[in-house]
Order: structure tokens, then sequence, then C-alpha cells
């Protein structure tokens, strides 16, 4: 790969890839030295561009993530020090959505789940790729996805703007008998 | 759960945006540098020794210089011109045209930061910014970032791409950056105390994880104003009567609000202690 090719690849994927070994490890520091080694290796080695690169860096991001987590021997942390994300909507008074409490419920989830949402939702990972990345078939990927993203929901539901599931249905029938 | 909700879902998660890392390690680059980089690099050279030369030629002091373009982390000291200055009495115009006064931002812990649009080190530590006013803005905490771009209509296409708006941005000039005692080298960042006292200076890209700890002791501390030591009843008192060239002195530092105002022995300090 041309070293050109590999900065661009790292001006355009590092932050997911930052966020998703974050989700792995519990911390920012140590993802963004993983995928920084990542990219360094792939300057010195001056190999052939794989046919899915996007892949290739979720693949080798998550090999070194587990190599790291390996060698420390420790259990997984979070880390809230460092934030992994930054609100859209946070304004200068301190409203708006919080990050951390994103964070904090990503990390709730089983690990497997919170990789396949990371990896679909901010890398934009289709679920082939990311069944490519885990080795394991599509379906599964979809339904460790479907899964996560329904308790990430049952947790964050109404800031994202669902109401509690007794008033939605009563808001429903209200809704449907003013249409009518 | 309807696959429609699966997607409001989804687009809510993704507002949430990825921080960018740091750049690649400067090990890397040099390894893998085309003329056409080194050139490049070379020309921001040039012109940070130029203007590094521009501003000692308008009498401004070489502390620490730090060429725009270079990313090392100095350490801050509270040697450096700069530290220990109150907040400057300045209007400087933001981004639609409407002039802050800096020092009515008083009671908040201000984070100064002097950058431009062209800065490379300083895109390093607008992530940083942008996360320290995430999650202290609530505590009383601002960031102002007072851009010195000579071309100012770049700033506001350069905040809306690096994601800036919850920063409060000015545009600054030298004039500004002399009220600061000086800014030789871009970035700069100045940490204000709630009374709008310069505590520490920090040339070239921050230690981020020293000034977020700075920034929490700074939020800890209880703001010092000399408003308390003085009652109005009290300070009508001295107006109706007859004050010595003291008392106008202590009078006119009271309006200020001025720290140090109560001295022993002093009119003012006797009266706050009835």
């Amino acid at each position: 790969m041309q070293r050109e090719q590999i900065e661009r690849f790292y001006e355009q994927y590092s932050p997911a890839l930052v966020a998703y070994g974050s989700s792995l490890t519990g911390r920012r520091s140590t993802a963004e030295d993983l995928v920084q080694q990542v990219f360094l290796k792939l300057l010195r080695e001056n190999r052939a561009e794989p046919e899915n690169p996007r892949a290739y860096l979720y693949r080798a991001v998550r090999n070194a993530a587990l190599n790291a987590m390996r060698t420390a021997g420790r259990e997984t942390e979070l880390d809230l020090k460092n934030p992994w994300f930054a609100a859209r909507g946070a304004t200068a008074n301190g409203s708006g959505n919080s990050g951390l409490e994103l964070e904090a419920s990503l990390f709730d989830l089983p690990s497997e789940q919170r990789e396949a949402v990371v990896m679909h939702v901010w890398g934009g990972l289709t679920f082939e790729e990311i069944a490519a990345v885990l080795e394991i078939s599509a379906n599964t990927a979809a339904s460790r996805y479907r899964y996560g993203l329904a308790k990430l929901r049952e947790k964050l539901g109404e800031k994202a703007g669902d109401e509690p599931r007794e008033r939605t249905k009563a808001t429903e029938v209200k809704e449907h008998a003013t249409r009518r | 759960m309807q696959p429609e909700d699966d997607e409001r879902f989804e687009q809510y998660l993704k507002q949430f945006e990825p921080l960018p890392p740091g750049p690649l390690p400067r090990s890397i680059r040099q390894s893998a540098w085309s003329p056409r980089a080194l050139a490049a690099v070379a020309a921001v050279f040039v012109a940070g020794v130029c203007l590094v030369l521009w501003e000692s030629r308008n009498g401004m002091q070489l502390v620490r210089p730090n060429i725009a373009g270079a990313s090392a982390v100095v350490q801050p000291t509270a040697m450096d011109k700069g530290a220990g200055k109150s907040i400057p009495d300045l209007d400087l115009p933001d981004l639609t045209g409407s002039d802050v006064r800096l020092s009515e931002l008083r009671g908040k812990v201000l984070l100064v930061n002097f950058w431009a649009s062209w800065c490379v080190p300083c895109q390093t530590e607008m992530p940083w910014l942008t996360q320290f006013q995430g999650r202290y803005a609530a505590q009383g905490f601002q960031v102002v970032a007072i851009s010195m771009d000579e071309d100012q209509s770049q700033c506001g296409p350069f905040v809306e791409r690096h994601g800036l708006e919850n920063l409060m941005v000015l545009l600054g000039d030298s004039h500004a950056a002399n009220h600061f005692g000086g800014v030789v080298g871009l970035p700069t960042s100045f940490l204000v105390d709630r009374d709008g006292k310069i505590v520490s200076k920090h040339p070239g890209v921050i230690d981020r994880d020293a000034v977020e700890k700075e920034i929490l002791d700074l939020l800890q501390r209880p703001e010092i104003t000399t408003r308390s030591l003085i009652t109005l009843s009290q300070f009508n008192r001295l107006l109706d009567g007859n004050p010595s060239q003291l008392d106008a002195q202590l009078i006119s530092a009271s309006r200020g609000l001025l720290p140090n105002v109560e001295r022993p022995g002093s009119t003012l300090g006797a009266l706050s202690s009835q």
C-alpha cells in the first residue's frame, strides 16, 4: 500500500477505530496507541492492499486489543477520564447529551454485542464485514447487533426520544383517533 | 421493536461522533515523508521563524519560543509573562460580529486559547478543548478560543468543519495577545480562575491530562471577591463623610473588585469587620 493511501485511511477510519478499540479495552488512551501501532506496522511492512481495507483494519485493531488485554492480564474496566465520543448537540452551557452516559451504557453490554454495535453504527461496517472481522456468520453478526441495540435502547431509550411503553401505546391510540 | 424504531435509535446514536485521535506519531511520518511534504514543513518552519521575528519586532517578549508547526508539549510555568495578570477589560467580536467583553466572564474558570485555522498543532488540541467544554461547562467552565487568523473569513468554516460550535470563538489579533503578556507561537493557552486572574500559561500543545487536572482544581476553588468585604451602607457612610486620600483609593479599589483590599489597619478593613 502507498503511504499516502495509508495516511488517507488513517484520516478516514481512525476516529471510529479508536472508538472500537476503546469499546474493547475500556480505555481511549490504550485504544489510540493500538490504532497508531496498527498503522505504523502498515507503513513499515509495505504490504499489498487488502481486499477489504476497512474490515482488515478492524480485525487488526481487534487482535492488537486482545493481545494487549491478555498481556496486561487484568479485567477490562471503563475509564471515563478520556471520552470516546462527543455529542454533536452539546452546547456551551452544558446542555445536550453526554457521551459518557452512552459509553457507560455500551460498556454494560456483553462484549460481543458491544463490538457489533460499535462496528455497525460508528464504523459503518455491514454485517458481512462484521462477520469477517469476528469470524462468525453474517446472521450471527446481525443478531448480536440487534440484541445489543435493543439492550442499549432500554438503557438510553427515553433520552433518544422514546416514551415509556405504556404511554407510547396511549399516544398511538390518541394519535390514531386524532387522524380520524 | 419496529424496524423504523431501530433506525430512529441508530440516528440518535449517530449524533455522538467518535473523537479523532492525534496525528500519526512523528517516527512514522519521518520515514514516510515525501519531498513535497518536506518542502511544506520547511515552508511552515520559515513562516514560523518570520512570525517570531515579526512579533519580537513589535516588542513582544520571546518567552519559550514555540514556532507554529512544532507540536512539542511545553510545561507551563507561573514565571511566564502573562501568569498573575488579570483578564483584560477587552472587547472582542464573536463569529456573529457581537462584541464580548472578556472581563465580564469573571466568575467562570476560563481556558483562553490562541489559535489559527492554519496551525496544525492547534487542530490536535481542539478536540480536547471541546471535550473539556462538554464535561465542565455545567460547573462554570468556558473555553474562549481566540482566533489569530489574519483572514477572519476562515474562522467560521473551520469551526463548522471541526465541530467547535460549543466553544466561545472570538476574533483576535496581536493587540489582544499583548493583553495576555504576548503570544509568540500558536497554540498558546491561558488558564484563568474565577476571579479573573491568569494563573498559568501553556505555550504549545497543552498536556491534556495536566491541564484537565488544573481545570478541576480551579473549579473546586471558591470565588474570592471583595464584594463581601464592605456593605452598601458602610460604603455610603464612607461617601457621606470626608474620606482621606487612602479611603478614596480603597473605595476606588473596591469598585474594581480588586483582591487584597482588606488590610490590617485600613479604614475599609476596619469597617468590614464591624
